[in-house]
């Protein structure tokens, strides 16, 4: 539906849901945002490109120079000292070099100290736990947001092959992934401290995924599957009720149509295809391309798997196949021709 | 404070809404009321609407082919070639009744163009002609263009030309290369071609108010496949893994022409930064191949890769710059225009 700013004050307004001060002080912020547009994700991620293969060559020429020796103080110190100047140069110089300059020195450091320790202590956990220490105390202090998806995107990754090799997944993993959705909903549907955040909740939801396509899809990895479930089609149900407005809207027949649906999916489907239905949903009712983005790639993903695992022969499996399909087409005409599907609005 | 008339008539949507709630700007009633406004009930289901639909068809398209898979063996000939058949007419009659241009009625066309490329199939392999796989979709790329061109369906364009590509890639790799000694920066050109002709054709459709062809994804894969297939020659010539000297620098001459007229059409007529970056990206892509060759062609010591690390990072500062630059041109001409 198209509908203009100020089609949509003027209805707020007269709703008694903004007064003139606030609605000065949105005029404001919509000009200056116009005025001075920040950069879109995809020149952040060209410039993060360029930052990483720098990175690659400080260290070549580290190792080459034999600056950059086995020893533990060498490794050490040029990670901590390369982490050190990021941050410096960051938060000291605002230009598009010493910025680019930082990443790729933020990205060396990584490198060289995660590198350091896996050699040290062989050990993913230890790693991990490097990783996670860092990520946390320089996700504060490091003001760029490609920095702190990809460090919160790395220590949530480590993290969840620890567990596999540590064989504590069958407990720890579906704790992970239940937290990992609440921080997604909690900070894309939220307000306070956002920005600063939602760097982590697209961490979360790269991980999100990553760990169900792992978990259902590696045979090594699988174990059960019902606490993932369980966590999943709740937050899905939790999420219908936020983007349709509250509990209100839960005796609708659309609403009990959507969370019907979404419980026999959790019962007899992957647990990937709701939390790709779950991005898709939250991109859609949020505006937000990312998620829309992780959802339509990881949803056909989760599918294929799906299907592919089913432990069926061929003839049977196509005819499960078609029979969904079929299902879902005959319940789309179904829901087509009822009432709400014809009204502008709930 | 005022804000120009123009900005207030522009259309809003959930990102802006989430944007002024972050900011403190509405409170948490306000913003579910204005999500409400901007997404009612029945924007949801028209959106959910689509999801069924492509993941219906899917899902029962796949059902047959793991059929056919399945019951290969079994099956007679004329069951096989009756039955592929008899999907296509169905899909054709639902296409018919439903109209082309309706929703179903494009997903009914793209069903019945990949059943085509079945049939064609199985017809190879029942009577084993002994043709080149290329022939296949040559003949699939020939049959359906009737579909293509009545369907206005963006979707099953990119299909057909999916096709084609595969057509020539396979052409190239079982006939052009050995009986004719074609080069493969011959090939990537006239790929090139094909797909700025589409690219062309899209972006001449826009202008021409086609709706149909609105879709953004359709200019990136299409913008993203000319530059990639012209950067591979491009970049072949500078490391020296050239087939044809002068085909590569045809191929790099092409590739000046299309990143030249890229940058006017989305600099000037489109307004599209994200193609802007796309071009850019190609470009610093095979600037900083040029010059790392010619650097580690001097020398390969230590400092050398420092000295690249950092004409990386001043290219890609460079670049970024430019693009937020023109970004911000672009914002100021799109307000001034409204």
């Amino acid at each position: 539906m198209s509908l203009s700013i100020d089609d949509l004050l003027s209805t707020l307004t007269s709703d008694g849901l903004l007064d003139d001060k606030s609605q000065a002080a949105v005029i404001t912020h919509l000009q200056d945002k116009k005025n001075m547009p920040g950069d879109p994700v995809y020149i952040r991620i060209l410039a993060a490109g360029g930052a990483w293969a720098a990175a690659i060559c400080f260290i070549s020429f580290l190792v080459i120079s034999d600056l950059l020796s086995d020893s533990d103080v060498s490794q050490f110190g040029w990670g901590f000292g390369f982490l050190l100047g990021s941050i410096l140069l960051r938060r000291g110089l605002n230009s598009i070099f010493w910025t680019q300059l930082a990443l790729a020195f933020t990205s060396a450091g990584h490198m060289i100290l995660i590198w350091w320790c896996g050699i040290t202590y062989e050990s993913i956990g230890a790693v991990a736990l490097t990783r996670a220490a860092i990520t946390l105390v320089m996700y504060g202090i490091y003001p760029d947001p490609i920095y702190r998806f990809l460090a919160s995107t790395t220590t949530l990754a480590l993290t969840t092959f620890w567990m596999f090799e540590a064989k504590y997944h069958h407990n720890l993993l579906h704790v992970l992934i239940g937290l990992e959705a609440v921080v997604m909903g909690l900070v894309l549907a939220g307000r306070k401290g956002v920005a600063l955040f939602s760097p982590l909740a697209y961490a979360c939801a790269t991980a999100l995924l990553g760990s169900i396509l792992l978990y259902t899809g590696v045979e090594d990895f699988q174990g059960p599957l019902w606490p993932m479930r369980i966590i999943i089609t709740i937050g899905l149900i939790g999420l219908y009720i936020w983007a349709a407005g509250g509990q209100s809207r839960l005796s609708d027949e659309w609403m009990l149509a959507a969370i019907g649906a979404t419980i026999l999916l959790g019962i007899f489907s992957n647990p990937g295809i709701l939390a790709a239905v779950g991005l898709l949903v939250l991109g859609h009712a949020l505006g937000d391309r990312i998620c829309l983005v992780f959802g339509a790639v990881f949803l056909p993903v989760f599918i294929v798997i799906y299907y592919y695992s089913l432990n069926v022969d061929l003839a049977y499996k196509s005819w499960v196949l078609g029979g969904s399909g079929l299902v879902l087409l005959a319940l789309r005409w179904f829901l087509s021709r009822r009432p709400w599907a014809e009204e502008d609005a709930p | 404070m005022s804000m120009d008339n123009n900005s207030k008539d522009r259309p809003t949507d959930p990102a802006v809404i989430r944007d002024l709630y972050r900011a403190g700007l509405l409170t948490g009633p306000a913003r579910d009321t204005a999500l409400r406004l901007l997404r009612p009930a029945r924007a949801w289901w028209t959106w959910a609407n689509r999801i069924m639909l492509f993941l219906g068809a899917a899902l029962v398209l796949s059902g047959i082919v793991f059929f056919f898979a399945y019951n290969w063996a079994r099956m007679g000939r004329f069951t096989k070639f009756g039955l592929i058949e008899a999907g296509i007419l169905v899909c054709l009659i639902g296409a018919h009744r439903l109209k082309y241009h309706s929703l179903a009625g494009k997903v009914l066309l793209l069903s019945a163009s990949v059943l085509t490329g079945s049939l064609l199939a199985v017809y190879g392999q029942i009577y084993q002609t002994g043709a080149d796989a290329y022939e296949l979709f040559v003949g699939w790329a020939a049959l359906i263009l009737g579909w293509v061109l009545i369907a206005r369906f963006a979707g099953l364009w990119l299909f057909w030309l999916v096709i084609v590509n595969t057509a020539a890639i396979l052409y190239w790799g079982q006939v052009a290369e050995s009986n004719y000694n074609v080069c493969y920066e011959a090939l990537c050109l006239a790929l090139a071609l094909v797909n700025a002709a589409f690219l062309s054709a899209r972006e001449i459709g826009i202008l021409k108010n086609r709706e149909w062809l609105a879709g953004v994804w359709l200019r990136d894969v299409l913008l993203l496949a000319v530059l990639t297939y012209l950067m591979i020659p491009g970049i072949g010539l500078i490391v020296d893994e050239a087939d044809n000297t002068t085909a590569g620098l045809l191929a790099l001459v092409a590739f000046l022409a299309a990143v030249s007229g890229g940058y006017y059409a989305y600099r000037s007529v489109f307004g599209d930064l994200r193609a802007l970056a796309y071009i850019t990206l190609a470009i610093c892509i095979l600037v900083l191949t040029a010059i790392g060759r010619g650097l580690f062609e001097i020398s390969e010591d230590a400092p050398v890769y420092l000295l690249f690390g950092l004409i990386i990072l001043g290219t890609m500062s460079l670049a970024t710059l430019g693009l937020r630059r023109i970004g911000r041109t672009l914002a100021e001409e799109r307000s001034g225009q409204r």
